[in-house]
């Protein structure tokens, strides 16, 4: 067994290739007939073959059994082609048989794998639902897993009898050679081998002998060690020839690569110094040219810049004034927005002085109103009479403006301005006359002639005064609270109590009425104006 | 001042009739008289009669000058008819 081990790990490559395609052969074989449906048993048969041939390659001994079973086959497919030539219609009959089994097989198994294919199948072939039903409910019960193990089973169990019939001829084969080469020759063995040398040729013989040599040792040979001392001389003498070979070679071609050497540095300097002249006139030539390009390419950079330059400035100078312009205005707005601002406050000033002015105006005014009023009231309340149109023509001069002023004051009459009226105390003493007159008058009948009038004269003495308010519309009565009236210090309803006097009484009171009158307009007016002076004075302040 | 005794006050009017009338019969019953006496002295021959009746008369034109005086629209003969009230 050990020598076999090592036998196979020193197969040389070219040997060991061979078998590895013997092998791969053989593998082909095995699966084709495991794959074929026909006949199992000699598959299997056939797979002990193949073990078997798989084995016997290392043993250096050829398989002679199988060989010879082989043949034997061969002679019974002969046999039977001789056999079905007189039967030809039996064999058409089985051989349709057949590949319909196989197709119908085939396509059962298809349409298993394949949707499209089992519907196809079904509609169109008779009998192919069941079938396929049939064969699917075999693989849900998981007979073909069993068959398949089973098949595996028995594949291993022939595998491992090969193995054990192939154990058991190597025994019967190797028994005496194990038994009659103890381990020291073994070592023996291995000291006589060549020693390898360092050349790849020589190291391939020198394998090549080694294996002779070890095939020597497993064959009883005359004149083995002989046969091998033989051989390693002349190995050793074909080393030093060819050590010799290679020295001689060395130095032929040492003088060669001299000589070469020589004519090559030779013709080397001639070409470098051609190659030198060439490469300075190329080289001042190119220099020249680089030279005058440089000189051109810098004019022409130049004049680009100094117009880049000039661009840039003017574009330069046009945002700065643009900038400045922009600032100016800017500053100029905000100037003239103060200025705006200053020019607002002015006109708000001016408008206050203005009010002020104005305020003052109207208060100045008022002042004087008030002045000239206080002077006419004046001038009118004193007991004598006192004309007053100076005071009116300062009035309406300083009020001329208003125009209520103007109104009242246009109603007085120039006239009693210039005489001025009689006061309330004038008034009432002048009654005193008026009344005795009035009442000597008062029987005058209308139109009524000088008798008349002595009559009243005479009557009128005897008549009773009547005092206080009395009540009635006869000319005592009026009279009397015309005298109650102004008393009081009403002049006004005296005024209208005498107003209502009829005939020669009427005629006697009028003028007394009339300076009464005008007593009540004056006055009138001066309160009209007051109130006036008085609201003027209010809405000033 | 002149102003002032053209425009006799209103309470002064009857006062002023009744002294133009007094003088007004004084003058005139005197005038009468007078006139009655020189005429029985010397046309009717010391008569009395003339006298009185001279006086009489006076004293009539006197009257009748101081009525109209005192109504100047009561014109003998003249009825000044008020306008119908309206």
């Amino acid at each position: 067994m050990l020598g076999a081990i090592r036998q196979a790990t020193r197969v040389r490559p070219a040997n060991l290739f061979s078998s590895n395609v013997m092998r791969r052969q053989h593998f082909l074989q095995t699966r084709k007939r495991i794959y074929s449906t026909e006949t199992t048993s000699k598959s299997t048969s056939d797979i002990s073959k193949a073990t078997t041939n798989e084995a016997t390659p290392f043993k250096g001994a050829p398989p002679i059994e199988t060989v010879k079973g082989e043949l034997k086959t061969n002679n019974v497919v002969k046999e039977e082609l001789a056999k079905k030539k007189g039967f030809g219609f039996g064999k058409f009959i089985l051989g349709i048989t057949i590949f319909g089994g196989i197709a119908y097989g085939g396509a059962i198994y298809y349409s298993l794998k394949n949707e499209d294919f089992r519907d196809a199948f079904v509609e169109y072939i008779y009998g192919a639902e069941k079938s396929v039903e049939y064969v699917e409910d075999l693989q849900r019960q998981g007979t073909f897993e069993q068959i398949g193990k089973n098949v595996k089973q028995f594949k291993n169990n022939t595998y491992d009898k090969g193995k054990d019939v192939i154990n058991r001829v190597n025994q019967i084969f190797k028994q005496p050679d194990i038994v009659k080469v103890p381990i020291e020759i073994v070592k023996e063995i291995k000291e006589r081998q060549i020693e390898l040398p360092e050349d790849p040729i020589l190291l391939k013989l020198a394998y090549t002998l080694n294996e002779l040599i070890d095939i020597l040792d497993n064959y009883d040979v005359k004149d083995k060690d002989d046969l091998i001392k033989r051989a390693k001389e002349e190995l050793k003498e074909l080393g030093t020839r060819i050590d010799l070979l290679k020295i001689e070679d060395q130095v032929r071609s040492q003088a060669h690569m001299a000589e070469q050497n020589e004519k090559y540095n030779q013709l080397y300097v001639s070409k470098e110094g051609e190659l030198k002249q060439q490469f300075e006139d190329e080289k001042k030539r190119i220099y020249e040219q680089f030279k005058s390009e440089l000189a051109r390419e810098s004019a022409r950079n130049n004049e680009e810049l100094k117009n880049e330059l000039v661009k840039q400035s003017v574009e330069l100078q046009r945002r700065w004034i643009r900038d400045v312009k922009f600032m100016v205005e800017k500053e100029r707005g905000g100037r003239l927005a103060r200025l705006d601002n200053i020019n607002h406050h002015l006109k708000m000033l001016e408008r206050i002085s203005v009010d002020n002015a104005e305020h003052l105006d109207d208060s100045l005014k008022t002042h004087r109103l008030w002045c000239t009023l206080r002077a006419l009231q004046n001038a009118v309340e004193q007991p004598d009479r006192i004309p007053f149109s100076n005071q009116i023509a300062a009035m309406r001069h300083l009020s001329s403006t208003d125009e209520i002023v103007t109104t009242v004051l246009s109603t007085i009459d120039d006239n009693v301005a210039n005489n001025g009226v009689d006061s309330i105390s004038d008034l009432s003493a002048r009654f005193a006359t008026v009344r005795e007159e009035v009442r000597r008058a008062s029987l005058v009948p209308e139109n009524g002639g000088v008798f008349a009038h002595l009559l009243s004269i005479m009557f009128s003495k005897i008549l009773f005064q009547k005092h206080g308010l009395a009540e009635g519309s006869d000319v005592e009565s009026i009279l009397a609270r015309v005298q109650y009236h102004l008393n009081e210090n009403d002049l006004d309803t005296a005024t209208r109590e005498l107003n209502q006097l009829k005939g020669w009484p009427k005629k006697l009171a009028e003028d007394w009425i009339k300076a009464a009158r005008n007593h009540l307009e004056i006055k009138q007016a001066i309160e009209v104006i007051e109130t006036q002076a008085t609201l003027s004075s209010l809405s000033v302040v | 001042m002149t102003n002032e005794e053209k425009k006799t006050p209103s309470e002064d009017i009857l006062n002023k009739k009744w002294d133009l009338c007094l003088s007004n019969l004084l003058v005139k019953s005197g005038i009468g008289l007078s006139v009655g006496i020189v005429a029985s002295a010397l046309i009717f021959k010391k008569k009395s009669w003339p006298i009185a009746m001279s006086t009489g008369f006076g004293i009539g034109v006197a009257y009748a000058e101081c009525q109209r005086t005192f109504n100047p629209t009561a014109i003998p003969g003249v009825k000044i008819i008020k306008p119908p009230p309206s």
